[in-house]
This record gives C-alpha cells, sequence and structure tokens, in this order.
C-alpha cells in the first residue's frame, strides 16, 4: 500500500491556511516567551549560571494544555458544526486521509514547535552565559515532544467522541486528570491522617521478641520507639506533566514517558476508530445517546463532590444545604452548557442527586479507613540515604532490618527514605552508632564509584567559572592525580555533568594542584572585578580574619580606597594560600570576592586605614562603633 | 434566431422551440440551408436543459426540418416544402375540428363561411 | 449512472427519515427533487455525498460503491442548503481550496465567471449578501468540473436574473461534461422549466417520478357530456386518474397519449368536450389523490 496515499498534503495545506493567523501564534507565542525570559535573567549576569530542566521547561510546561488543545481544535473541530461538516465531508477526501492528515499535520506542528525552542536554547547556550548542556536541550525536546503530543492525542479522542466543543472540552478534561486526580486526592488529602505509620514484622524471626501475630510486633516496635513518621510521595509516573509537584522525579521520569507514548498511541488509533464510525448528523448536541451524558457528568461529579465532601464532613446543616444546592446548580449549568439547554430538570437532577449519595458515602469509607499505614519490614524494598548531599541506595536486606529493628539508638534525627509496596516514604529515625558507620561506608564506597564514573572529560559546568580550555585541562588534571580520590580538603570548586536526565556533581578539592587553585582563584576575582567595576551600590563585608571594630568600618575603608582595592585584586590577589578569605557583597548584585592570601590582604587594609585617619567620617564611623558596643548593639 | 419561451405555460418547452422553428421556416424568417444555434449554444441562451433543446431538435429533425451535419452545425433543410405541407395540413385539420364544432351547434357549412367573412 | 439501493437512514432508533428508498438516474440528465420541509431531501443529498454513513442500502455511481470513495468524489460536487465559508476567505481563497481537492478545477472558470458578475475575487465572503454567498458557492461547484452535481436548495436567494444565468451555466456545464444533476427544492414551480425528471420525495420515500414532459403532455383534464346517461364505466377504455360527476357533465383526469384519448372520446359522439390544460402542481395533487395522499401534506 502506499502510505502517501494516506494523506493528503494539499487539503492539510489549505486546512491550516484558514487558521494561519491563529497557528503562527500559536508556534512563535513559546519561542518569543522563552526567549524574553531567557533574555531578562542575563540582564545583570556576570558569570555564567546553569539552567536546570524546570528552568527550561517552564514556560513549554505552562502551554501544555493550552496549545495543543487549540492545535486539535483547529485541525479536526470542524465535526462539531454542521456546515462545516457539510463542506468538508462532500470534498473528495476520506475520512481516513481527513483524519490522518490532521493527525500528522498536528504532530509535525507540535515537532517544529519544540524544535524551535530547542533550537533558541542551543543558541543561548553558544552565545550567553547561560550553560544549557546538549543532553539537557534533547531531554527538553523528548520530554515536551511527547507531552504536548500526549495531550494532543487526548484532545483529537475528545473531540472524536464527543458532539460539541464544550462536552469535548470535559471528556478530554476527564481523560486527562481523572487518573491522577485519584492519586493525588489519595496522597494529598486521605494521607494526612496516616501521619503516625507503623512497619510491623508479621514474620520477624527475632528470638528476644513474641511474634504472635502483627499486634505484638506492632507493640513491639512501638515500645522501642521504632515508629516512623511517614508520608506516601508521588513517584511523578504521572500521565500528565505536573511540574508544579517540584519534585526531582517529575522532571524527567521514563515510566511516565513511556505510558504517554503509550496511551498516545491507543488514544489517537481509538480516536481513528471513532472518527470513521463517528455519526456526523449527531453533532451539536453533547453526546449522541442519553446515557453517555449522564456517565460523564456523572464522572464529571467525582471531583466536584469531592470537595462537597469537605463541607459536609462535619455534619452541619449548612454544609448538606450548601453541597445539595451546589449540586444542583452544576447540574443545571453542565447541562446548558454541554447540551445548550436545561435538559430534562427533573430526571437530570435526581440522577445528579444520587451520584452525589453514592460519592459520599464512598467518601467517607476511604476516609474512614484507619489513619494509620501498616507496612511490613518485609516489604521494604530499598531505602535511600542522605550522605554529603548524595542519595545512596541502601540495598542490603539485612542492614535495613538491623536499622530497623536495632535497639540501640544513640544518633537520632536520620532521614531515610523508604521504597516499599512501589510506594516512596519519608522516614525520619534513630539509629545507632554501628549502623551509622555501616551506612556511612556503604555510602562512601557508592560515593567513590560515582566520582570515579564522572564524565570529567565532558562536563558541562564549573561552578560559577566560564569553562575555558585550560580550566578544563587543570581539572582534568587535577581529577587524575593520585591524591585526588584520598583527599577530603576543602571542595575548591564543583564540576557538574548533564548525564541520566539530572547532573552528576562532583567536588574538586583544594591543593591538588596548586595551578588550579590559583587559576580558579584568578577568574573568580575577575568576575568580582566585573561588578566591583561598576560601582553599584555595593556594601561589602567579611566574616573572619578580622576585629570586630574593623568588620563594622570595612565596607567604609574598602569604598574609601576602592582604586586601590582594584589594583590590589588585578595585581595581587593571584595565589591562593591556606590563609584564605571571602569578602561578601551584599545586597544586589550580590557576589563573593575570594582573597588569596589573607594576611597580605590585612595589610593591604591596614595601610588604607592609615590613609583614613583624618578623615572626618571615619572617625565618627569609629567613635559609633563604640557607642554600639556600650549598649551591646554589637558583638 | 430569437425564440421566446413561455415558462409559465403548459405546454413542455421542446414543443415551443420545435413550434417555434417551424413558424420560423414557413414564414421563411429562416431559409432553406441557413445555420441555426447549437444545443449548447440554445441551452445557454435560453437558459434551458441542453436535454430539451435536444429532443426538440430530434422532433425538428424527424420531421426533416433541420439536418445536423456532424461538424458544421445544425442546418434547415434545402427542401422546406414538406415541411410547409405539413403545416397546411395541420392547421386544414385544425380548421376542420372547428367546422365539425360548429356544426355541432346546429351552423350549415354556408352558414359558417358567411359569417367568416 | 447513479444507484440509490434500499437507502435507509434514522436519526434515532425509532424514527428512519429515509426508508428503503430506490432510485435511478442517468448520466446527462437534470433530475430533480421535490418535497416539503423534512421530508428528507437534504439527507439523501448528504448520504449520497457520504457526509452520512447510511444504515442501510447503498448508492452506487457506475455500480460502485459511492461512501467514502475518493476517486468518485473526485467526479461529484456538493452545494448544500445552508452554506459555509471560512470566516476570513475571499471568493479567491475558497476557490483555492476546491483546488487543492478537485483535479479538474478551473480558475480561470472562477476568475471570469465571477468577473461577469462582477463579484470582488479579494473580499471576503463573510461581508457578502446571501444571493452573493450562493454565487459564490455555485461558481466554485461549477469550477470543479465534476460529473455529478448536487444542488441543495439550488437558487435560495437568486433573483430571476441570476436563476436564468446560472441556468445557463448548468447548461453549459452538462453540453461540456455531460453533467448529472440532482437538485432540490420545496418549489415545484423552480425545477420545471429545468429537469428532465421529478421524484417526489414524501416521508423518507420517493412516491413517484417521472420525466418532465410525460407528466405535462400524458396527463390532462376533460370535461364530457353524452347524449345518453353515462358512468365510469363508459372510460373504461382510458387511464382514469379522478373521476367527478355533476349532472350531466363529467370531469375527468386522464394519463394517456392526448390524440389516442381524444379519438376514444370523440367515438362517443359527446355534446360537450373540452380538453383542458393542467397546471404541474395539478398534475401532482391528482398523482397523489391517486396514491391515496393529500397534496397539502406532501408539498
Amino acid at each position: 500500500m502506499n502510505l502517501m496515499k494516506l494523506f493528503n498534503f494539499n487539503y492539510l495545506k489549505e486546512n491550516l491556511k484558514k487558521s494561519r493567523g491563529l497557528l503562527l501564534f500559536l508556534l512563535i507565542i513559546l519561542p518569543v516567551l522563552n526567549i524574553t525570559s531567557l533574555a531578562l535573567s542575563l540582564v545583570n549576569m556576570k558569570e555564567p549560571e546553569l539552567l536546570s530542566f524546570q528552568d527550561l521547561s517552564f514556560i513549554t510546561y505552562l502551554g501544555t494544555y493550552i496549545i495543543p488543545v487549540i492545535l486539535a481544535f483547529l485541525l479536526l473541530g470542524f465535526v462539531f458544526k454542521k456546515k462545516n461538516v457539510d463542506f468538508v465531508l462532500s470534498k473528495p477526501i476520506s475520512r481516513t486521509n481527513i483524519y490522518l492528515t490532521n493527525v500528522v499535520g498536528g504532530i509535525g506542528l507540535i515537532f517544529l514547535l519544540i524544535v524551535l525552542n530547542a533550537v533558541i536554547f542551543g543558541v543561548f547556550n553558544l552565545v550567553s552565559l547561560l550553560v544549557i548542556p546538549f543532553k539537557l536541550i534533547i531531554d527538553y525536546l523528548i520530554y515536551w515532544l511527547i507531552s504536548y503530543i500526549f495531550v494532543f492525542a487526548i484532545t483529537v479522542l475528545a473531540i472524536t467522541i464527543a458532539g460539541n466543543f464544550m462536552s469535548s472540552l470535559v471528556v478530554g478534561l476527564i481523560i486527562t486528570c481523572l487518573f491522577p486526580f485519584f492519586y493525588l486526592s489519595n496522597i494529598l488529602l486521605f494521607n494526612y491522617n496516616s501521619y503516625d505509620s507503623y512497619i510491623t514484622c508479621s514474620n520477624c524471626q527475632i528470638e528476644n521478641y513474641n511474634c504472635y501475630g502483627n499486634e505484638i510486633c506492632l507493640k513491639h516496635l512501638n515500645n522501642n520507639e521504632y515508629m516512623f513518621d511517614f508520608e506516601e510521595i508521588p513517584k511523578g509516573n504521572f500521565t500528565v506533566p505536573l511540574l508544579f509537584l517540584n519534585n526531582d522525579d517529575m522532571a524527567y521520569n521514563h515510566i511516565s514517558l513511556i505510558k504517554m507514548v503509550g496511551l498516545s498511541i491507543i488514544y489517537l488509533i481509538l480516536g481513528y476508530v471513532i472518527f470513521l464510525k463517528r455519526k456526523m448528523e449527531n453533532n451539536e448536541t453533547s453526546f449522541k445517546y442519553e446515557y453517555m451524558h449522564y456517565i460523564v457528568k456523572g464522572i464529571t461529579l467525582i471531583p466536584i463532590c469531592f470537595i462537597t465532601y469537605f463541607l459536609i464532613k462535619d455534619d452541619t446543616i449548612t454544609g448538606y444545604v450548601l453541597s445539595i444546592l451546589g449540586i444542583i446548580i452544576y447540574s443545571i449549568i453542565y447541562d446548558f452548557i454541554t447540551r445548550k439547554e436545561i435538559y430534562k430538570f427533573g430526571k437530570s437532577t435526581f440522577i445528579s442527586l444520587v451520584i452525589f449519595g453514592i460519592l459520599m458515602g464512598v467518601y467517607s469509607l476511604v476516609n474512614n479507613i484507619p489513619g494509620a499505614k501498616i507496612l511490613d519490614i518485609n516489604d521494604i524494598e530499598y531505602i535511600v540515604y542522605e550522605y554529603q548531599d548524595h542519595d545512596i541506595k541502601i540495598t542490603d536486606k539485612n542492614l535495613i532490618n538491623s536499622i530497623i529493628l536495632d535497639n540501640d539508638k544513640n544518633i537520632s534525627g536520620v532521614g531515610l527514605e523508604i521504597y516499599a509496596n512501589t510506594k516512596r516514604y519519608q522516614a525520619y529515625t534513630n539509629i545507632s552508632t554501628a549502623n551509622r558507620d555501616l551506612l556511612d561506608e556503604i555510602s562512601e564506597s557508592q560515593l567513590q564509584k560515582e566520582q570515579a564514573e564522572f564524565d570529567i572529560k565532558h562536563f558541562d559546568y564549573a561552578e560559577d567559572l566560564k569553562v575555558d580550555h585550560k580550566l578544563r585541562k587543570l581539572i582534568e588534571d587535577a581529577y587524575n592525580d593520585a591524591n585526588f580520590k584520598n583527599s577530603s580538603n576543602e571542595t575548591l570548586i564543583k564540576v557538574y555533568d548533564y548525564k541520566n536526565h539530572r547532573y552528576q556533581e562532583l567536588s574538586i578539592p583544594k591543593k591538588i594542584n596548586s595551578e588550579l587553585d590559583n587559576y580558579v582563584l584568578q577568574l573568580r576575582t575577575k568576575n568580582a572585578l566585573k561588578y566591583l567595576k561598576e560601582r553599584n551600590d555595593l556594601y561589602l563585608g567579611v566574616s573572619t580574619n578580622f576585629t570586630e571594630l574593623d568588620k563594622y568600618v570595612f565596607d567604609y575603608v574598602i569604598n574609601s580606597n576602592i582604586d586601590s582595592f582594584i589594583d590590589y585584586l588585578e595585581n595581587k590577589n593571584t595565589k591562593l594560600t591556606s590563609n584564605e578569605l571571602i569578602i561578601y557583597s551584599y545586597g544586589s548584585p550580590s557576589f563573593n570576592i575570594p582573597i588569596g592570601d589573607a594576611t597580605s590582604f590585612i595589610k593591604e587594609f591596614n595601610k588604607y586605614k592609615e590613609k583614613l585617619q583624618n578623615d572626618a567620617d571615619y572617625q565618627e564611623l569609629v567613635n559609633h562603633y563604640y557607642e554600639l558596643k556600650e549598649e551591646d548593639y554589637v558583638d | 434566431m430569437l425564440i421566446n419561451i413561455d415558462f409559465g405555460t403548459r405546454t413542455p418547452i421542446y414543443e415551443q422551440i420545435v413550434l417555434e422553428v417551424e413558424r420560423l421556416v414557413t414564414k421563411e424568417v429562416l431559409k432553406p440551408g441557413e445555420q441555426i444555434p447549437s444545443i449548447r449554444e440554445l441551452a445557454l441562451t435560453l437558459s434551458v436543459n441542453p436535454n430539451t433543446i435536444k429532443k426538440a431538435y430530434d422532433i425538428l429533425e424527424a420531421k426533416n426540418i433541420i439536418v445536423s451535419k456532424s461538424t458544421k452545425g445544425t442546418f434547415i433543410t434545402d427542401n422546406i416544402k414538406k415541411a410547409k405541407n405539413d403545416k397546411i395540413d395541420d392547421l386544414i385539420k385544425k380548421i376542420n375540428q372547428d367546422l365539425k364544432e360548429l356544426e355541432s351547434l346546429g351552423l350549415s357549412k354556408e352558414e359558417i363561411f358567411k359569417k367568416l367573412k | 449512472m447513479i444507484e440509490i439501493k434500499s437507502l435507509s437512514k434514522g436519526f434515532d432508533k425509532k424514527k428512519y427519515v429515509l426508508e428503503n428508498l430506490n432510485c435511478k438516474i442517468d448520466d446527462a440528465h437534470i433530475y430533480g427533487l421535490v418535497g416539503a420541509n423534512g421530508a428528507g431531501k437534504s439527507t439523501l443529498l448528504r448520504l449520497i455525498n457520504s457526509i452520512y454513513e447510511a444504515d442501510n442500502g447503498e448508492v452506487l455511481i457506475d455500480g460502485e460503491p459511492v461512501y467514502d470513495n475518493v476517486k468518485l468524489k473526485e467526479q461529484m460536487v456538493f452545494v448544500p442548503d445552508d452554506l459555509f465559508f471560512y470566516p476570513s476567505y475571499s471568493l479567491m481563497d475558497m476557490a483555492s481550496y476546491y483546488e487543492a481537492l478537485y483535479p479538474k478545477f478551473d480558475m480561470n472558470y472562477v476568475i471570469n465567471t465571477a468577473n461577469k458578475l462582477k463579484l470582488d475575487l479579494n473580499a471576503k465572503i463573510a461581508e457578502f449578501s446571501k444571493g452573493m454567498k450562493r454565487q459564490c458557492a455555485l461558481i466554485c461547484a461549477l469550477a470543479t468540473n465534476a460529473k455529478y452535481m448536487f444542488f441543495d436548495e439550488t437558487f435560495d436567494g437568486l433573483d430571476p436574473v441570476m436563476r436564468k444565468f446560472f441556468k445557463s451555466l448548468l447548461a453549459d456545464s452538462m453540453e461540456k461534461n455531460g453533467t448529472t444533476i440532482i437538485m432540490t427544492s420545496h418549489n415545484l414551480r423552480e425545477l420545471e422549466d429545468i429537469c428532465d425528471n421529478l421524484g417526489l420525495l414524501y416521508k423518507g420515500n420517493i412516491l413517484f417520478e417521472s420525466d418532465i414532459d410525460t407528466l405535462k403532455t400524458n396527463m390532462f383534464k376533460v370535461q364530457i357530456s353524452l347524449k345518453d346517461d353515462f358512468n365510469k364505466s363508459t372510460f373504461k377504455g382510458l387511464k382514469i386518474l379522478s373521476y367527478k360527476k355533476l349532472g350531466s357533465i363529467a370531469t375527468i383526469i386522464i394519463e394517456d397519449d392526448q390524440g389516442k384519448s381524444k379519438e376514444y372520446l370523440e367515438n362517443l359522439k359527446p355534446i360537450i368536450l373540452d380538453f383542458l390544460p393542467l397546471t404541474l402542481e395539478e398534475v401532482f395533487i391528482y398523482q397523489m389523490e391517486a396514491l391515496g395522499y393529500e397534496f397539502n401534506e406532501v408539498i
């Protein structure tokens, strides 16, 4: 079969042309907003800044439920108007052609739109201080392409099912939101009263204790204060992009993407079948059959009744009256919007109220399930332990059991994430020193492994510095230095590499390579100088190495000798010694000025002070300091 | 060729065309051998279904009033005598009918002719 | 040839709009479809043009099913009762839409015809009068050079001059392409002059159809009186649709060859014999009566 015969590009061209204005707007709105927001972020930017997936996605996310929806309506919305149906379907083009051409056309436009944004990010990465790794752009491309196509597919399906515009929006919302709604309502609302929960060991074979079923084990754990505060956390593999939950898993989630791809295909095939069978004479009313109208309305009542449930939960008469009134009004409005008439008022209202009653029963049943969640210790798959800002996955069953069942508990407040029954729980508990050491040991080796796997040759970003050849080379040398693994020194600089859809972080310690140390100092000084030379209203301060009086007058002294200070930074601040310090600039812009050798700088500072001996303002400042000191306002 | 069609009457349009052409031919407004409009032209000028014109032309051709020469077009026949005679026969027949009716009202032929003058 | 075979269509389960409709329409003919509002004229045209799918039966053109058949539909064009234009479109935009889909579309035809009618090719159609909109739709349809054209309430909104003009264009198209046309109207007069055949659609079925010239010539009204007493059986040699006797004069509607009937009646030596013409509307009334319907409820 000739595949090209399934599409009709002449038709697509004409179908797009008819709404070219709106289409053009849809295509350029995101790029324009993205360019504007990125350009605005560049104002006053002096040092490179790393963008995350969320940073990159925010504007695109806003368009997810708007752009593909409008696009689908532009392409296939003709089915809602009798006149329009007459016009399109009488033309020499088959239904298959119409559907496939529009779907492929829509996907093509989405592709164009997302690629356009990706190209813009690429350009910003090349020409501006913003660091947007190529792999991140690819992730952006894949994630939003799939999300947009997914929403497009839902809308297409909703259009083919429903008889008019409003009904298709309702159906679309149901397909999009119903399952996430169940999931989220369960987690966000009903789960709140399950805060204090237990881990049990229905089958634990601990000699010292008699475990006759749950209760005793529970008691045992409870008596030993192994009561976990835990909370179910959404895993983020929704079929809708929910960036607002601001959780790492929400950002780029494979399961979510695979679900969306699968469902998109299913929805589009389903849409095709329904489109071929669609009774074109039935447009302009919500649904062909009355019962469909009631089913859809019933489904929309699920979230509505969820709200009313909280109104009547406390058994107030007002709550009941308001709820029933609300349901009746909703019922009328829904009928009116979808059918453009008050449709069989009595019957329709009666059905709504029956559904309301049933849902109230269901919600109260669900809500009255005992709040405490009981988690069997054997169900725990793994726990995640936070070690030096890294999430370390612990899968050793014995260690897990030991941590939870151990009696000795001298270290308190350790945060753990527990994964069980495909859910994630957050727990804070006390653990023993021995277990803590064990955890640290495992974590350390895991960290070492991570370090070893870090792609030092291609890292994207070195904290606040523009990565040039020299810096890259020096960092690589430091990483390959024999001392690197054993050094537990202070961090000189952190480097980041976008890998496996998130930033991998690597700390490069000081004093592995003095050339690197000095070069970093020089680069940072250069950055700071850019701010300094603009002489904005800066307020400079230090926190160490100076006396209280010196700290108090620091800003005045430096500002009075700003030219000498700049000269010092440019010519003498080139070596990083073990005796370093940092000058902070408070306010806007805020930045740090690294000083490589504190001893030399203090000498310099004293020179500045001497110059000010005859300065009246300076003297007043000093006097003021002593006055404050007497009144105990300063330390 | 000027043909007036009365869309209001009960007489079919094709019949009106036949009668009109006959009338024009017998009065020699249309001369023997003269070309008449094609079906298409006539249909367009009269805003009439071409099938109707075709039907009229078929009848006229059967009556030997016109001939169509496949490529050149449609013409009035060279010999319109027969057509003229047919027309005369038709009219005589009509008069006879009317006479018969007058006779049935009790008038004699003489009385009728007298009155006609 | 268009062949409609036991076509049925219902909009809900109980009521059929069209029920078991059969009809054949020869090529290069104009078929007029009359019927009251709601008789199913528009539904029939929508079924033929695969806008609706039939519940039962099918529409064939040259023996091939029409439904969703692109090859055949390239030869078909439909101008519905309720016209549709994209809001911002001009006649030129509209024509290019047709051009994109109809392989034999003739853009020059549109330009020339529009110029003749003084229609602005680049003005928004939405701002046109009802009649001008109809003109635009008809021009685009005719420019497709389709072999089968379907017009619902064809001349709705056109003044007599425009009607005449578009009749000429139809005639032109028939001569050029051998176009077959189905047109509907609730007004018999409108179809009378242009159609070859007429079909009367009533409650989803074609009550009767006939070619229009036969209708006009083979049915007539006779007033007759004989010397002797007579009744209906006296005329049993003729096909009588209606017979009414008042005193000694009978009014008879005869459906037969006129010459033959005249001869037959004259042989009875009548005292009075008058042949009265029938308007097409009267023809329909008597046909309906013969079939047992009240004319007023049909049209």
